[in-house]
């Protein structure tokens, strides 16, 4: 822009400040995409979960404690899926009264880490009478354990949200176990011999009452537990009484 | 500058100005979706509404430091003013791209739970007693809140009815709302998911930017303020010898306690009036004499500079000063004239 240039708006523009201004556009829009660029290159890992469109029928045996469960045969041996409603909300609600059982369903698959989710797509889950039920199995107990690691919904970290865990994810992951949602502990730096996922009950293997652990919720924790396998789940019956936080 | 109110009063560089914000806003939206989603990257799992949610925010947050430096940029330059021209496009641009995000962040975080969104936004997280664990949702929620009320009054029918001064203190508030998106930001992505140092530091080299250019800004103002005042003693400053004032150009004189006065000299003779423009205040010393009148350098707003008024139809007024030559200099009384007073423009020797 020369000395005698003078810029009005709606004037024409002079002609060596358009030259200009032309500089300092394509300049602009270099840093639009490098901030962009930069900032894209930096967001954090999503996971590996799924969260499929469209649903499937599921035959197998339902078990509603400490969590809703279905258990099914496969041919590689009993699969054990956690189930949950549509939304942000626990299966109790659509279960009704629903009893331990051979029942029919039909829901939207969620995997992450070879564990499994049922969303039920309505509240048709049908009993079946004519099908023996699937024997819950044996509980096989591997040792009282101080862990690290992070309390998370299962809906969303198994494959809903994705990223679903850490503070971004914290208001959201407490409002899904404030809604019934079964609550999983996420270990931290674990050794080999402790699994990375956990389904997460009182010390006496019931359901964690929500109002215990949303404040301690996506954050950095270490609790005290004895970890239980049945057949294919993971489970750590936490003594909440030594839930920290670590920083 | 217009005698009527109409929502936008366009013209060509309007028009340029409107579509290259779209370009810059599909751009920056564009680049973050494909290098976010890259096959092979670590998050190219993310579902669409995160990634979505994400590409605004940043956006938005871009948008925002281009506001910010466009003012102090267009003081140390006059090749930044056909930037400033249009920035209120560019306020409400950034004001739907934050909302949206917010909107977006809010239906899908939020909802679909036992609680209202708005509430859960509040209440889910309860930890505000902590830092690292800190509910950044309500620093943002807060900060738009103001956003909303800019870019509600960004229009000159606020700016009249409000008063420049009234209207210019509201909008002064995007500097705490820019201290709350900050907040926002370290506390939330920048935090998020074990955190990242770069982002902290690219987050801290924005505001560094954003600091350094307006105090730049401000020193050189104060440097060229300082630089021109030059008082006699019987109470009229001396603005200087009237033949270093470039033809249809302006110098500017401070009075202490006091605001600004532009010296214009033009056709033989110089007159002098208040320094701030009435519509935003902007620095009517850095115009120019077009067509016979004096024009603000923002946004083209004019003035006789014997009378400090709009020419017909248009009924903006500026105080006018009196001024004299003495010596081949110029001396102007400090005292301002009501505001569209006439006074006598002083003949140059």
């Amino acid at each position: 822009m020369s000395a005698r240039e003078f810029y009005v708006g709606y004037l024409s523009m002079p002609p060596r400040l358009r030259w200009t201004v032309r500089g300092l556009v394509l300049l602009l829009l270099a840093l639009v995409a490098l901030d962009a660029w930069l900032v894209a290159s930096m967001q954090p890992a999503a996971g590996k979960g799924t969260w499929a469109d469209a649903p499937q029928e599921y035959a197998g045996t339902l078990t509603r404690r400490p969590y809703p469960m279905l258990r099914v045969k496969t041919q590689a041996g009993i699969k054990t899926y956690l189930l949950v409603s549509d939304e942000k909300r626990g299966a109790e609600a659509a279960l009704g009264v629903t009893p331990d059982g051979p029942v029919k369903l039909s829901g939207f698959p969620i995997t992450r880490s070879g564990l499994g989710m049922i969303e039920l797509a309505a509240n048709d889950v049908a009993v079946i009478s004519e099908t023996a039920a699937i024997e819950e199995p044996a509980r096989e107990v591997h040792g009282t354990v101080t862990l690290e690691g992070e309390i998370v919904d299962s809906k969303c970290w198994l494959g809903v949200m994705r990223p679903g865990e850490g503070h971004l994810h914290k208001a959201c992951a407490s409002l899904c176990i404030r809604g019934g949602i079964p609550p999983m502990f996420v270990t931290r730096g674990r050794g080999s011999d402790v699994p990375a996922l956990m389904l997460l009950t009182q010390a006496d293997g019931s359901a964690v009452p929500p109002e215990l652990i949303i404040p301690f919720v996506a954050d950095a924790v270490r609790v005290t537990g004895t970890i239980e396998k049945r057949g294919d789940l993971w489970v750590l019956k936490a003594d909440l009484s030594t839930l920290a936080r670590i920083k | 500058m217009a005698a009527t109110y109409t929502p936008v009063h366009w013209n060509r560089h309007k028009k340029i100005y409107d579509l290259g914000i779209g370009a810059g806003i599909a751009l920056y939206i564009g680049v973050f979706i494909a290098v976010a989603s890259a096959t092979g990257s670590a998050s190219a799992n993310t579902s669409p509404e995160i990634l979505i949610i994400s590409a605004l925010g940043a956006c938005a947050f871009f948008m925002l430091h281009v506001i910010l430096a466009i003012g102090p940029l267009a003081r140390l330059s006059p090749a930044f003013l056909p930037l400033l021209y249009n920035r209120r496009h560019l306020g409400v641009s950034f004001f739907l791209i934050a909302f949206s995000h917010a909107a977006y962040a809010t239906i899908w975080y939020h909802a679909y739970g036992v609680l209202n969104p708005l509430v859960s936004l509040f209440v889910s997280n309860p930890r505000y007693d902590a830092i690292g664990s800190f509910p950044f949702e309500s620093l943002g929620a807060f900060a738009l809140l103001i956003f909303f009320v800019m870019a509600a009054t960004s229009h000159d029918f606020w700016l009249n009815n409000l008063s420049a001064v009234v209207w210019k203190s509201v909008h002064m508030l995007i500097y705490p709302a820019y201290a709350l998106v900050v907040l926002h930001v370290l506390l939330g992505a920048a935090s998020g998911h074990g955190g990242s140092a770069l982002y902290v530091w690219t987050v801290a080299a924005g505001f560094a930017a954003i600091v350094t250019l307006h105090v730049t800004a401000g020193v050189v103002q104060y440097l060229r303020d300082k630089s021109h005042e030059r008082m006699i003693a019987v109470g009229w400053i001396d603005a200087g010898p009237a033949r270093e004032i470039p033809e249809n150009c302006a110098r500017v004189v401070s009075v202490p306690g006091g605001e600004g006065i532009a010296v214009f000299r033009y056709d033989g003779k110089v007159s002098a009036v208040s320094n701030r423009c009435a519509h935003q205040m902007g620095p009517l010393g850095e115009g120019r004499i077009v067509d016979g009148c004096i024009t603000c350098p923002w946004h083209g707003w004019q003035y006789d500079p014997a009378t400090g008024r709009s020419p017909p139809p248009f009924v903006e007024k500026v105080a006018t000063y009196d001024v004299r030559m003495a010596s081949g200099r110029v001396f102007v009384n400090p005292k301002p004239n009501a505001l569209g007073t006439p006074a006598e423009p002083a003949k140059i020797g």
